[in-house]
């Protein structure tokens, strides 16, 4: 029965994945996320590359993660942002219009020059909460429960108080399309 | 639509808002006519004020001048409502609109809180004494001092040059004590520039003034702080049109403040003005990412022109 | 210069949390304004001076105003809030007061970083818009 393996049978070692530092600019982690990404595709090829890159902080200890979705909403917020972060967008226009300067403007300019200046953001102002964790002796039912109660789709596993690596949806995806074609 | 079309179409947007404009003159005309007449709904006022600031608001966005400046010697000049409760809800309408810009400026340090905060201290106190003084003179006298400042800033609009950049050779001791300098990127190059000013205490001078006149006309004071802060004090102008934003949060703060405790808050004006103009500038934003058509701004001084001698003439009694 | 929290493209720390208040506080003041003005114009809430009243008023100087309908300076509104006209304040009273929330907050953090000037001036500046907001100031004139 796969289920009843443990995390640390299907985890993926922290030394494959993609880590940042909380103080690393957005270009880096981007940079970092995508030669993992790419080599796991070119390489492994059969399962899905990261799309997650995990964030350290000064003592190396695991304080954030960042998705796609999340960069994207910050490279180009008017596009891929909420509600406020567009708002802000129209905000800041109406202030550079009224003035008489709107060739100033950022939220005008090209998207280019907006996705360079944007990637500077620091890393830990955008990360996403670490939502849960798992210890390595834990089953990966239990996993897959906390996966779904939390509506996360990566789990960092811990052994003895360390980080040792990340547990995925897309690997639990995996073990269960197993029983299927079993 | 083309974009002659499109021209076109503002064009006539605004001959419809002069339109109205001259229309509610004619009802001012009749004000004591229109107030004694039952069958005259109430509603038509807010609904007509709703209207003739949303097309100010698209103005403001398309002639680059602040919502504040164009709302308080038009409205007082064509509609029924008293100076008072024009100041009260001009203050409050350029204070909504410095309030909703803020959070986006800050957060792309555009606006520079090191630099705001000590003029924000001299100008939000003399916003105070100015309010006060405002509420205690003759209507008439604050009329004229309306309509002469009023010129003045038509006159400041077109002859006032602006610095992308100005030289700054030397940082001046009170500004390098307060720490007030910075980097930007310019966008177009990604290149850093640093930035740095000088005349310090020049321009906090000039800040008592510019307090005084947003407290007293209830006017925003984009128009009088950009160039103060970028040709006099040597900010960046990028940095001085968020910062001056910025800064007529908290100006307009104090002052609203002492409008609100004196009673000039009537919400039946505020409100429909405040919606008006947010509208408004939302549109006016949309509309800029087509074309700007010069001519706009030509239109919108000459309106503003006109509205100050309207007030001038008001309070000379002609 | 890398350490320096002024030299760096990003906002300073003070200036993002007074950003996030900001926000906060104005969204929050706008649908206030919205909410207690659709209670009033639709006539939900009764107002103090009715609708169809109101024309008389608003071409008079704020001192006949107030002693026409009489209303009273200051903070009374809040005693009024019974009333459709006066809710309205809250709102307007929340948009004028978010600035001072904002000064008030970085306080703690500017003076964390070490920067005692600049926290002093935060909450100088907080002081002074206090006291137009308590209305002790100009309550005399008219």
């Amino acid at each position: 029965m796969p289920l009843t393996r443990k995390v640390t049978d299907l985890l993926v070692p922290i030394g494959d994945y993609a880590v940042t530092n909380e103080d690393s600019p957005l270009s880096e982690a981007i940079l970092a996320l995508r030669k993992v990404y790419c080599q796991v595709e070119v390489g492994k090829c059969t399962e899905a590359g990261h799309r997650n890159i995990l964030v350290l902080d000064s003592r190396k200890h695991l304080v954030g993660i960042l998705d796609f979705r999340t960069i994207l909403r910050a490279l180009i917020p008017e596009i891929a942002g909420g509600l406020t972060q567009r708002l802000e967008a129209i905000g800041v226009s109406v202030a550079f219009a009224q003035a008489d300067s709107l060739d100033l403007d950022e939220s005008r300019l090209s998207f280019q020059a907006r996705v360079i200046k944007n990637a500077d953001t620091k890393v830990k102002h955008l990360m996403l909460k670490v939502r849960g964790l798992i210890q390595a002796q834990e089953d990966l039912l239990s996993a897959l429960k906390l996966m779904y109660a939390n509506n996360i789709t990566v789990l960092p596993v811990y052994e003895n108080g360390d980080l040792i690596g990340v547990l995925r949806e897309s690997d639990l995806f995996l073990t269960v399309a197993d029983i299927v074609s079993n | 639509m083309t974009r002659t079309g499109k021209v076109g179409a503002w064009g006539l947007a605004l001959l419809l808002s002069v339109d109205i404009l001259a229309g509610s003159g004619f009802a001012n005309e009749g004000m004591v006519v229109v107030d004694n007449a039952s069958s005259f709904s109430w509603w038509i006022w807010p609904l007509l004020l709703l209207v003739v600031t949303f097309v100010m608001g698209v103005a403001a966005v398309l002639g680059g001048v602040g919502g504040g400046v164009l709302f308080v010697p038009i409205i007082s000049g064509f509609f029924p409502f008293h100076l008072d409760f024009v100041r009260g809800a001009g203050l409050l309408v350029a204070l909504a609109g410095a309030l909703a810009a803020g959070p986006g400026l800050l957060k792309m340090n555009l606006a520079s809180l090191r630099l705001a905060m000590p003029v924000a201290l001299i100008a939000s106190s003399f916003a105070i004494l100015g309010a006060m003084i405002g509420l205690a003179l003759p209507t008439q006298v604050v009329q004229i001092a309306l309509g002469v400042t009023i010129i003045g800033i038509c006159i400041l609009m077109l002859v006032a040059k602006k610095s992308t950049v100005p030289n700054v050779p030397k940082a001046d001791p009170i500004s390098s004590v307060l720490k007030i300098y910075g980097v930007y990127q310019e966008a177009s190059t990604g290149e850093i520039i640093d930035w740095k000013i000088h005349r310090t205490w020049q321009g906090l001078i000039l800040f008592v003034a510019i307090g005084i006149m947003a407290g007293m006309f209830g006017l925003g004071a984009g128009w009088a702080n950009v160039p103060v802060l970028n040709l006099l004090m040597g900010a960046p102008l990028k940095i001085s049109v968020a910062t001056s934003k910025f800064l007529l949060s908290i100006t307009d703060t104090s002052a609203a403040w002492i409008y609100m405790n004196q009673g000039c808050v009537i919400p039946m004006i505020v409100v429909p003005s405040l919606v008006g103009i947010m509208g408004g500038s939302f549109v006016g934003v949309r509309l800029l990412r087509v074309a700007k058509p010069g001519l706009v701004r030509w239109i919108v001084i000459g309106m503003l022109a006109f509205a100050g001698l309207k007030a001038l003439s008001k309070g000379l009694g002609f | 210069m890398k350490g320096d929290p002024h030299k760096s493209l990003q906002a300073s720390p003070e200036q993002v949390v007074y950003a996030g208040i900001l926000e906060k506080g104005m969204y929050l003041g706008l649908m206030l304004i919205l909410a207690t003005f659709a209670l009033y114009v639709l006539g939900i809430i009764k107002p103090y001076i009715p609708v169809t009243e109101i024309s008389k008023y608003w071409s008079l100087s704020v001192g006949e105003y107030l002693q026409t309908a009489n209303i009273h300076q200051g903070w009374w509104w809040v005693s009024m809030l019974g009333y459709g006209d006066f809710i309205n304040f809250i709102g307007i009273a929340f948009l004028a007061g978010v600035t001072i929330v904002c000064f008030l907050v970085i306080v703690p953090v500017l003076w964390k970083n070490n920067d005692k000037l600049y926290a002093a001036f935060s909450l100088l500046e907080a002081v002074i818009l206090s006291l137009a907001a308590s209305g002790i100031l100009g309550s005399g004139g008219h």
